[in-house]
């Protein structure tokens, strides 16, 4: 039985790389080479932030007993990345499958379901974790002499971390799901938690170098004193570096933990996904019917989608709150960063650094590329009404606009002021912010109108790993890069003069292209979308 | 009220739906029978304009569903066989929302989804999301979202599937309401006895040709529906 659920789920997770929805085909090998080249890429753009870890880190190479200050260091962070990557993934493929109920029905154990739903979800920890350790680890054999003992050790060290990712994720992942059977709106309590995560990461993130030098140097000038509070790490540490105590008891501690999440996710499984927490409705609550206009109703209805998945919430919507983040963020480092390119004569460089910086963050709102897809089984809703298909599609694009439109333009005031922009280039800003935000989510639509799937068993896949998110994402940071890099360059170049004419000019052709999009919409995808 | 004439639709090599012709007046309940795979479920996608067919017409009141679809919709409600709805609402948001969509005005809709769901007993559930709704949960929150802007005819797939027994006898109430007020009903269904009692008349389809179809008396005069149904389907 175990295996026959395992090949589901893994049918299920190549299932977007190998197998062509639109055409009922097997993807040709062109378009999977194509699909394992973007994954390389991404992995590769990731993980190189990760060397630079064991670069600062390398100062500690040569000094005797503290090998186990890189693993201890690179493992912790392999867990930390793990964890706040996976845990809603793992929400979400224990206990909002859409199948289940499906599978709850048959004569199938929960340890069967729960092993093959875990798979997924071990894979991306893998993947996640490998992110970290592979290059980072790499450099260090490189730099460190190593024996056949020490290596293997490493790679034991991997996968004990992979599955104490894995463990911690099922923790935290059932505890996300007690707390929800709890409360009446899911989505809030999941994305107030995502945010939480994500907020943590950031600080992390951005303090991490400053963090990572003053640790290498005091290490480097005063070595290593133990502590209690530290032993723990260290024997974490000492389980890479190859102590084979240390990673023997690292072994039976993770398996230990994997058996305790297991048995919990055991007692709980059932229970969970089969509780509802909304309340009943009285007849008096129904004389406060209100009438809505339709154009409206169809606003009303996305909106309701999207804040009702926390998923869609914080894998398409995120950049809604880090706009305003870094536009606030700008008011306290804008001064220092305005400081520092003055002294170096690139103030002018600014409102382009400015026009990346805000470009590329609109590119994690990617609101309407799954949103066809995520019509589901309930398309024959959308076909039967008597509204014009393009009215829905319509809806889609106000609702992405009327979320991202507002996050921006406090975003471009904010980064006006902390970077003491001019008014011109505060216009401008603002004009190119909103170029990107009508071409962005008029390209997430119209790819996803060329290729939906309406068929997933778990939203996730639309929202997470459809194509029209991955090209609407990486499209859009692409497109960041490009358009701000040449509002640099023409800065840089040819004053700043041209660095507005640049962004004055990509405003305008970002308007005109998303125009096209939107009559494209309207006409062909709009016919397309009622006949799917 | 809904004429359809050589209604042809194919997917493939394989014709789901061959030179189908029908003709449902005002009042009537027209029943359609056949086996799994007949084409009953082509058909009545094709009419309520989900379907895009291949040759043929359907008119509804007049108006081609092909050439001017939102005016048949605005006409017509569908009830399809696994009603999926809109899980993230719940059953008063989501009868709120088609009702805007209709542009129900507000002491009606109140009125009618007092009613209905009275009816049904779901009053209490209105306010749970969609997604804790069992089968039949959701088959009455479609038909009473069905009945909520009052249609002129109305397409159901199955209907009485995932219904209990209470629930069935409302909506075939609900049925012939809607019927002796002028509107049609155009169901498909494998349950016989319920269309022999039910339907004013009924029409056999077997590999998506029509080979009967006619009052309830015409089709099976002194047999019983069953009888006729088995005799035909061979």
């Amino acid at each position: 039985m175990l295996r026959i659920l395992l090949k589901k789920q893994i049918f299920e997770l190549l299932r977007g790389i190998l197998y062509d929805k639109k055409h009922n085909t097997m993807r040709s090998g062109g378009a999977v080479a194509g699909f394992i080249a973007l994954f390389l890429f991404v992995f590769a753009s990731a993980a190189f932030a990760f060397v630079g870890m064991s670069v600062a880190l390398s100062p500690l190479f040569d000094l005797p007993d503290t090998k186990w200050v890189f693993f201890a260091f690179m493992g912790t962070v392999a867990v930390v990345i793990g964890v706040m990557g996976s845990v809603f993934i793992t929400v979400n493929s224990l206990y909002h499958a859409r199948d289940n109920d499906l599978l709850l029905s048959m004569p199938v154990s929960v340890n069967a379901i729960l092993v093959s739903r875990l798979l997924t979800v071990y894979l991306m920890d893998a993947v996640f974790v490998a992110v970290v350790l592979f290059p980072s680890t790499i450099y260090y054999f490189i730099h460190v002499p190593q024996t056949a003992l020490t290596v293997v050790s490493a790679i034991l060290f991997y996968v004990l971390v992979t599955l104490l990712v894995l463990a911690l994720c099922c923790a935290l992942g059932w505890v996300v799901a007690r707390i929800s059977t709890h409360v009446r709106n899911k989505s809030v309590v999941t994305t107030v938690l995502t945010v939480v995560f994500l907020s943590i990461y950031y600080v992390i993130y951005f303090n991490i170098n400053t963090l990572l030098s003053g640790f290498v140097t005091n290490i480097v000038q005063n070595g290593v004193t133990i502590t209690p509070l530290l032993e723990p790490l260290y024997r974490f540490g000492r389980a890479g570096a190859g102590d084979g105590i240390a990673l023997a008891g690292l072994a039976v501690l993770v398996l230990a933990l994997v058996a305790l999440v297991g048995f919990l996710l055991n007692r709980s499984f059932i229970r969970i996904v089969t509780t509802s927490t909304a309340g009943p409705r009285s007849r008096e609550e129904l004389t406060t019917e209100k009438i809505t206009p339709v154009r409206r109703a169809l606003r009303n209805r996305e909106l309701k989608h999207f804040v009702s998945s926390a998923a869609y919430m914080t894998n398409c919507g995120i950049g809604l709150l880090f706009l305003p983040a870094v536009g606030i963020f700008s008011l306290f480092k804008g001064p220092d960063l305005t400081a520092a390119l003055d002294k170096a004569g690139l103030i002018h460089l600014l409102p382009g650094l400015a026009a990346t910086a805000l470009m590329f963050l609109m590119s994690t709102n990617d609101i309407t590329a799954p949103s066809v897809s995520l019509e589901g089984k309930s398309l024959w809703i959308a076909q039967t009404l008597p509204v014009r298909p393009e009215f829905f599609l319509r809806a889609k694009l106000e609702t992405a606009s009327l979320l991202t439109l507002p996050s921006m333009l406090l975003s471009v005031v904010l980064l006006s002021i902390g970077l003491r922009l001019s008014w011109l280039d505060a216009i401008l800003l603002a004009a190119l912010g909103t170029a990107t935000s009508l071409f962005l989510s008029a390209l997430g639509l119209a790819l996803n109108l060329r290729n939906p799937d309406f068929q997933w068993t778990n939203e996730i896949y639309p929202i997470k790993q459809s194509m029209p998110v991955m090209v609407s994402i990486f499209g859009g940071m692409g497109l960041a890069i490009v358009v701000g890099g040449l509002c640099v360059l023409g800065g840089f170049l040819f004053g700043p003069v041209f660095g507005q004419a640049a962004a004055a000019f990509f405003a305008a052709l970002l308007t005109l292209v998303s125009l096209l999009l939107r009559r494209w919409i309207y006409e062909k995808g709009a016919a397309q979308f009622a006949q799917v | 009220m809904l004429d359809i004439s050589h209604l042809t639709k194919t997917y493939g090599s394989k014709k789901a739906v061959d030179d189908l012709s029908l003709h449902i007046s005002p009042g009537e309940i027209f029943g359609f029978i056949g086996h799994n795979g007949a084409g009953k479920t082509t058909t009545l996608r094709a009419v309520t304009g989900i379907l895009r067919f291949d040759a043929g017409e359907i008119l509804i009141n007049g108006t081609s569903i092909k050439t001017d679809p939102i005016a048949c919709k605005k006409q017509l409600a569908y009830i399809p066989d696994n009603p999926d709805l809109y899980e993230y609402m719940s059953g008063s948001k989501y009868l709120n929302f088609v009702a805007d969509v209709y542009g129900v005005g507000a002491a009606e809709r109140t009125e009618r989804i007092r009613r209905y769901a009275d009816a049904f007993n779901l009053t209490g559930d209105l306010g749970q999301p969609i997604s804790a709704y069992s089968h039949g949960m959701k088959q009455k929150l479609a038909t009473i979202s069905a009945w909520i802007h009052q249609p002129k005819l109305v397409i159901m797939d199955e209907p009485f599937v995932g219904l209990d027994p209470k629930a069935s006898h409302i909506l075939k109430g609900m049925m012939r309401e809607l019927c002796d007020n002028g509107g049609a009903i155009f169901f498909s269904t494998h349950v016989l006895e319920v269309a022999e009692k039910l339907c004013d008349k009924v029409a056999i389809i077997k590999q998506g040709r029509l080979i009967r179809s006619g009052t309830m008396d015409e089709v099976k005069g002194d047999d019983s529906l069953e009888d006729v149904f088995l005799e035909l389907e061979g």
